[in-house]
C-alpha cells in the first residue's frame, strides 16, 4: 500500500450514549484531526447498524475494519475473548510481558482480528444487591447475569436469571431479581440506581473493552499508517487514569444515591476476590485448554 | 404439478403445525421457569436458567417454520392499493414482476444464509451462553426457509400462470 | 434505499419481500459484497431471537383462545343482560364487550373478528343501519391496541427502546376514554336519528339470571388480566414473562368451562402462527433495513437534518404525528413502526422528549391507521365478515366519525399529557 491517506470505518458493540463510545468518539476526533492524509475513521455507529453480538464477526469478514468491543460479545469466534476481563495487569505490562503478542498470536488466527489496544481498563465489576448479605453467600437470591458473571455467581450459590437489560428496572423493583452483576460504572444511566440497596465491594474482573482491527485491513496499511495508529491507540492507553478517578467519582455518587456498601472481613474479602479469579480461570481453561493456561500465567498477578 | 403442489402445501402445514407445538412449549416453558423460581419444588431446580436462550430461539424458528406456510396462504402482508386501481391486466403483469423478485431475493438469502452456516460450522463456532451450542444449528433454518420459500415462489407463480390475469387476493395487515 | 422498498411495496410485493430484495443490494453495495452478504443473514437470524419479542404471540394465543373456545359468546351474554335499554343499545352492546375482549386479547384482528361474526348478524337483523352496525365494532376493534395485552404495543416497545411495561399501562386511559367517547356518540346519535338504531324488544332478565353470567364469565375472565398485572406487581415475573402467564390463564380457564378441545386449541394456536409469524417475518426484513440504513450513514444523517432546522420540539412531534397518519393511509402497523422509528427515536431522544408520551401517541395514530380509508385492515375484516348488503361505501362512512374521535383523542393527549403519562407514573 501507498502511503495515501485511508479511511477506516468503525463501529461500536455498545450504544452510542455509553461513555465508552463517547470518549471513543473524543478519540477519533483526534484521529482524524491530526491524521489528515495518513489515516481517517469514518464511526458509523452502535449496534443500531451491527447488533452487539455480530459486531465480532462483521470484524473478522471485513465488513467493518475496526471496532470497539468488549470480548463477552465475541465468545462465538473464540472463546478465549472472554478471558481478557480475568487480566490483573495493566495493558502498558501487558504489552512488556508477552501477553499482548499471546493475545495477538490467538486473535489474529482465531478470528482474523488485530488486537490493537484497550481504552478502557480498571474499571472493576461489582454485585449490586436490593437485599443485604453478610457474608459472600447468595443461596436463595435470584440474581440477573449475563454470561460474565454466570460462573462466580453460580459458585456462590445464586439462582441465576438472565433478562434482557431493559428489563432490569422493573425485575429489581418487583423483586424478580434480587441483585445484578455491573461495572462499576453505568448503572446510573440504566437508573438502576434507583431500585438498587447495597454494592458489595470488592469489586473483581475488569470491564475489559477494546479497539480491534480486521487483520488483512491491517497488513494493507502502509507502515506509516501502522505506526500512525499504533501512536494514537497508546496516547489513549495513557490517559487510561481517568477511569480510576470515574471509578472514585461513580462510588461517591452511588453513595449519594443511598447505594450502601457491603464490606466483608479481610480474610472473607480476599476469599471471595480470589473465588471469583479462581472460578473465571477455571472456566477459561475448559473452554480453551490449548491458551487457556498460558494466557493465565501472562495475565494474572 | 396440481398434484406436487398440494403435496408440498402438506409439507408446509406440516412444519406449520411444529411452529404451534413451539409456541405451546414456549408458553409452557416460560410459565415453569417462573413456576420454579418462585416456589421450592425441586429445591435443586431453581428457575430453568436457560429458558430465555431458548425462547428466543423457538421465536426465530416459529418465523421460520411458518413463512413458507403462510406465503402459501396469501398471508402476508403486502400493499394492494396500485394493483386493485390499475388495469387487471396490467396488475397482473405487476404481479410476475413481484414474484420474480420475490424469487431472486429468496435464492440469494438462500445462498448467503447456507455460507454463514456453513463458514460456521468450518470455523467451529459456539454460542457460549447459559448452553453452549454450535452456532451453525441457530444459522442453518434460514437457508432452509429462504429455501423452502424460493419453492413456494414457484407454485405461486404457477398458479398466477393458471388463474384469471388479475392482481391476487391476500392480507394486508396485520395486528 | 426508502425509495426503493415505496417501490416494491406498490408492486404488490409483500411486505417483508420488499425489505429483504432492498436490504440485498444495500448490503452488498454498503456491507461490502459477500461478506456483507453473510453479515446480512446473521443479522436476520438475530433480528426475531429476541427475548423481548416473546410476548407477541402469546398475547395473540390469549385472543384466539377467547374466539375459537367460544367463550366470547359467553362474555357478550353476560355484558348484554347487564345493559338496560338506551338508545343504540347493541351498538353499546359491542363497545362494552369490545372492551371487555381488549382486556384479554392482545390482537386486533381477533378481538374484531370475533366482534364481527357474532354481534353484526344480530345487529343487521334488528333493522340497525350498516353505519351503525360496524362502525362502533371497527373503532373498538382498533382500541384494542391501546388496552394491553396487545402485541403492537409490545413490538413498539421493543423496537423504540420505550419500557414496554409503562407503553402498555400509558394506553389504559386513553383507551378507555374512546370506549366512553364511543358510547356517547352512539347514544347521542341515536337519540338524534333513531331509525339508525331501532329499539327491539330484549329478554330482560331479573335478579341473579341478570348477574350470572357476568359472574360466572366476565369476571373470571377479566381476572386473567389482574393475574397478568399481579405476578407481576408481586414480583413473580418479569412483564414479559407475565405475558406467558396471561396466555397459559386463559388456557386454563378455557380447560374449566370445558370448552377447550384439543381442536379448538389447535385452531387458536394456528391462527396465534399465522398473525405472529406474519409480524415476526417483517421484522426480519425491516430489522436489518434499519441497521443498513444505519450503516449508511442517512439514518444520521436525517436525524440532524430535522434536529438542526431549529424547529421547536412540539412542532417536530406534530409534523411526525402527521407523517404517521398518512403512512397510515398506505402501509401497516409494523411497517409504520420500521420505516419511521429509526429516525424518530434519536429525534425524540435528542429533545429530551417524555418517551412515554410520545409512544402512547404513536400508539393512537397506529390504532387510527387500522381504521382509515380505503386500506385499514379493520376495514377490510370488517367487509370480510359482513353479509353482500353491507358496502364499502357503507363501511368508510361508518367509520368516519370514529376516526374524527381518535384524532380528537391524539391532540388530548399531545396538550394534555398527563392522560398519558399519569398513570404509568403513578404504577411505575
Ligand atoms: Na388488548
Ligand atoms: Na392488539
Amino acid at each position: 500500500a501507498s502511503a495515501q491517506e485511508v479511511t477506516l470505518r468503525m463501529v461500536s458493540a455498545f450504544s452510542e450514549n455509553s461513555i465508552y463510545v463517547v470518549r471513543l468518539q473524543k478519540w477519533i476526533q483526534t484521529v482524524n484531526a491530526e491524521g489528515k492524509g495518513t489515516l481517517q475513521i469514518n464511526f458509523i455507529g452502535g449496534p443500531k447498524a451491527i447488533p452487539t453480538f455480530e459486531v465480532g464477526n462483521a470484524l473478522k469478514t471485513g465488513v467493518v475494519d475496526l471496532a470497539l468491543s468488549a470480548g463477552a460479545f465475541y465468545t462465538n469466534l473464540m472463546p478465549e475473548a472472554d478471558a481478557l476481563k480475568l487480566a490483573q495487569i495493566p495493558i502498558a505490562e501487558q504489552r512488556k510481558n508477552g501477553a499482548f503478542e499471546l493475545i495477538n498470536e490467538i486473535w489474529n488466527k482465531k478470528a482474523n482480528i488485530y488486537y490493537l489496544g484497550r481504552p478502557v481498563e480498571g474499571e472493576p465489576f461489582h454485585l449490586y444487591l436490593t437485599k443485604k448479605i453478610t457474608k459472600p453467600d447468595l443461596t436463595g437470591l435470584k440474581i440477573r447475569i449475563t454470561p460474565v458473571y454466570r460462573d462466580f455467581f453460580q459458585a456462590l450459590g445464586a439462582n441465576v436469571v438472565t433478562t434482557p437489560p431493559g428489563e432490569v428496572y422493573t425485575a429489581l423493583e418487583r423483586g424478580v431479581v434480587d441483585g445484578y452483576g455491573w461495572p462499576i460504572g453505568g448503572i446510573f444511566d440504566l437508573n438502576w440506581h434507583e431500585k438498587t440497596k447495597f454494592r458489595v465491594d470488592p469489586g473483581f474482573y475488569m470491564a475489559e473493552v477494546s479497539v480491534l482491527m480486521n487483520l488483512d485491513a491491517w497488513k494493507k496499511l502502509a507502515p506509516k499508517q501502522r505506526a500512525y495508529l499504533h501512536k494514537q491507540i497508546l496516547a489513549s492507553e495513557a490517559d487510561n487514569g481517568f477511569w480510576l478517578r470515574n471509578n472514585e467519582a461513580e462510588t461517591k455518587r452511588q453513595a449519594a444515591a443511598g447505594i450502601q456498601t457491603i464490606k466483608f472481613d479481610a480474610a472473607t474479602s480476599k476469599q471471595y476476590y480470589d473465588k471469583a479469579y479462581e472460578v473465571g480461570w477455571a472456566g477459561a481453561i475448559k473452554a480453551s485448554p490449548e491458551y487457556g493456561p498460558r494466557m493465565k500465567k501472562l495475565l494474572s498477578k | 404439478m396440481e398434484r406436487l403442489s398440494e403435496l408440498y402445501g402438506k409439507l408446509l402445514t406440516g412444519f406449520a403445525l411444529v411452529a404451534c407445538l413451539l409456541l405451546f412449549l414456549l408458553m409452557l416453558m416460560i410459565c415453569a421457569d417462573v413456576l420454579l423460581r418462585n416456589l421450592a419444588i425441586f429445591p435443586g431446580l431453581r428457575g430453568l436458567a436457560w429458558s430465555n436462550e431458548i425462547s428466543e430461539n423457538m421465536l426465530y424458528l416459529v418465523t421460520m417454520l411458518t413463512a413458507p406456510w403462510l406465503l402459501r396462504r396469501g398471508q402476508h402482508i403486502r400493499v394492494d392499493i396500485v394493483l386493485v386501481a390499475i388495469p387487471k391486466q396490467t396488475a397482473w403483469y405487476c404481479e410476475w414482476v413481484a414474484d420474480a423478485f420475490a424469487l431472486a431475493c429468496c435464492v440469494v438469502m438462500m445462498v448467503y444464509g447456507g455460507s454463514a452456516a456453513i463458514a460456521s460450522y468450518k470455523a467451529g463456532s459456539m454460542v457460549i451462553k447459559t448452553l453452549i451450542t454450535p452456532e451453525w444449528w441457530a444459522l442453518a433454518p434460514l437457508p432452509v426457509a429462504f429455501a423452502l420459500l424460493a419453492i413456494e415462489v414457484l407454485f405461486r407463480m404457477q398458479r398466477l400462470y393458471a388463474g384469471e390475469r388479475g392482481p391476487r387476493d391476500e392480507a394486508i395487515s396485520a395486528g | 434505499m426508502l425509495g426503493g422498498s415505496t417501490v416494491l411495496i406498490f408492486l404488490g410485493l409483500p411486505v417483508a419481500f420488499s425489505f429483504l430484495v432492498i436490504n440485498i443490494v444495500g448490503a452488498w453495495l454498503f456491507l461490502g459484497g459477500e461478506p456483507g452478504m453473510v453479515q446480512l443473514a446473521r443479522n436476520s437470524v438475530v433480528s426475531v431471537a429476541s427475548f423481548a419479542l416473546t410476548p407477541i404471540p402469546l398475547f395473540v394465543l390469549m385472543g384466539e383462545v377467547l374466539f375459537h373456545t367460544g367463550l366470547a359468546v359467553k362474555v357478550i351474554d353476560g355484558v348484554e343482560r347487564l345493559i338496560r335499554n338506551l338508545p343504540g343499545r347493541l351498538a353499546v352492546v359491542a363497545v362494552v364487550a369490545g372492551t371487555v375482549f381488549s382486556a384479554i386479547s392482545g390482537s386486533t384482528i381477533a378481538t374484531t373478528a370475533m366482534l364481527g361474526s357474532l354481534m353484526l348478524p344480530v345487529m343487521l337483523s334488528r333493522g340497525y343501519h350498516p353505519t351503525m352496525a360496524t362502525g362502533p365494532i371497527m373503532a373498538i376493534g382498533a382500541v384494542d391496541m391501546l388496552i394491553p395485552p396487545s402485541a403492537l404495543t409490545v413490538l413498539l416497545g421493543s423496537l423504540s427502546g420505550i419500557s414496554i411495561s409503562k407503553l402498555l399501562i400509558g394506553g389504559v386511559i386513553p383507551g378507555l376514554l374512546l370506549s366512553a367517547a364511543f358510547i356517547a356518540y352512539i347514544v347521542v346519535r341515536v337519540k338524534l336519528k333513531p331509525e339508525l338504531a331501532p329499539a327491539s324488544e330484549f329478554q330482560v332478565y331479573h335478579g341473579w339470571e341478570k348477574l350470572r353470567p357476568f359472574f360466572q364469565y366476565v369476571l373470571p375472565l377479566v381476572s386473567i388480566f389482574v393475574i397478568v398485572v399481579a405476578s407481576m406487581a408481586a414480583g413473580w415475573a418479569t412483564p414479559t414473562e407475565s405475558a406467558a402467564i396471561g396466555a397459559l390463564a386463559t388456557v386454563a380457564l378455557a380447560l374449566a368451562y370445558r370448552a377447550l378441545t384439543i381442536q379448538n386449541l389447535l385452531q387458536a394456536l394456528r391462527g396465534t402462527a399465522s398473525i405472529s409469524g406474519m409480524i415476526l417475518f417483517i421484522i426480519v426484513g425491516a430489522t436489518t433495513f434499519s441497521q443498513i440504513l444505519s450503516f449508511t450513514g442517512a439514518s444520521n444523517g436525517l436525524v440532524e437534518l430535522i434536529t438542526e432546522q431549529g424547529l421547536p420540539p412540539l412542532a417536530v412531534v406534530a409534523g411526525m404525528m402527521l407523517i404517521l397518519i398518512f403512512l397510515g393511509v398506505f402501509v401497516d402497523q409494523v411497517s409504520m413502526m420500521m420505516i419511521t422509528l429509526p429516525i424518530f427515536m434519536p429525534v425524540v431522544q435528542k429533545f429530551g422528549i417524555d418517551l412515554v408520551w410520545f409512544g402512547v401517541m404513536f400508539l393512537i395514530c397506529m390504532q387510527m391507521g387500522l381504521l382509515l380509508p380505503p386500506h385499514g385492515m379493520l376495514l377490510m375484516t370488517m367487509k370480510g365478515v359482513s353479509p353482500p348488503q353491507v358496502t364499502m361505501a357503507h363501511i368508510f362512512r361508518a367509520v368516519t366519525p370514529f376516526v374524527l374521535m381518535s384524532i380528537l383523542m391524539l391532540v388530548l393527549v399531545f396538550f394534555v399529557p398527563a392522560v398519558a403519562v399519569w398513570l404509568p407514573q403513578i404504577l411505575g
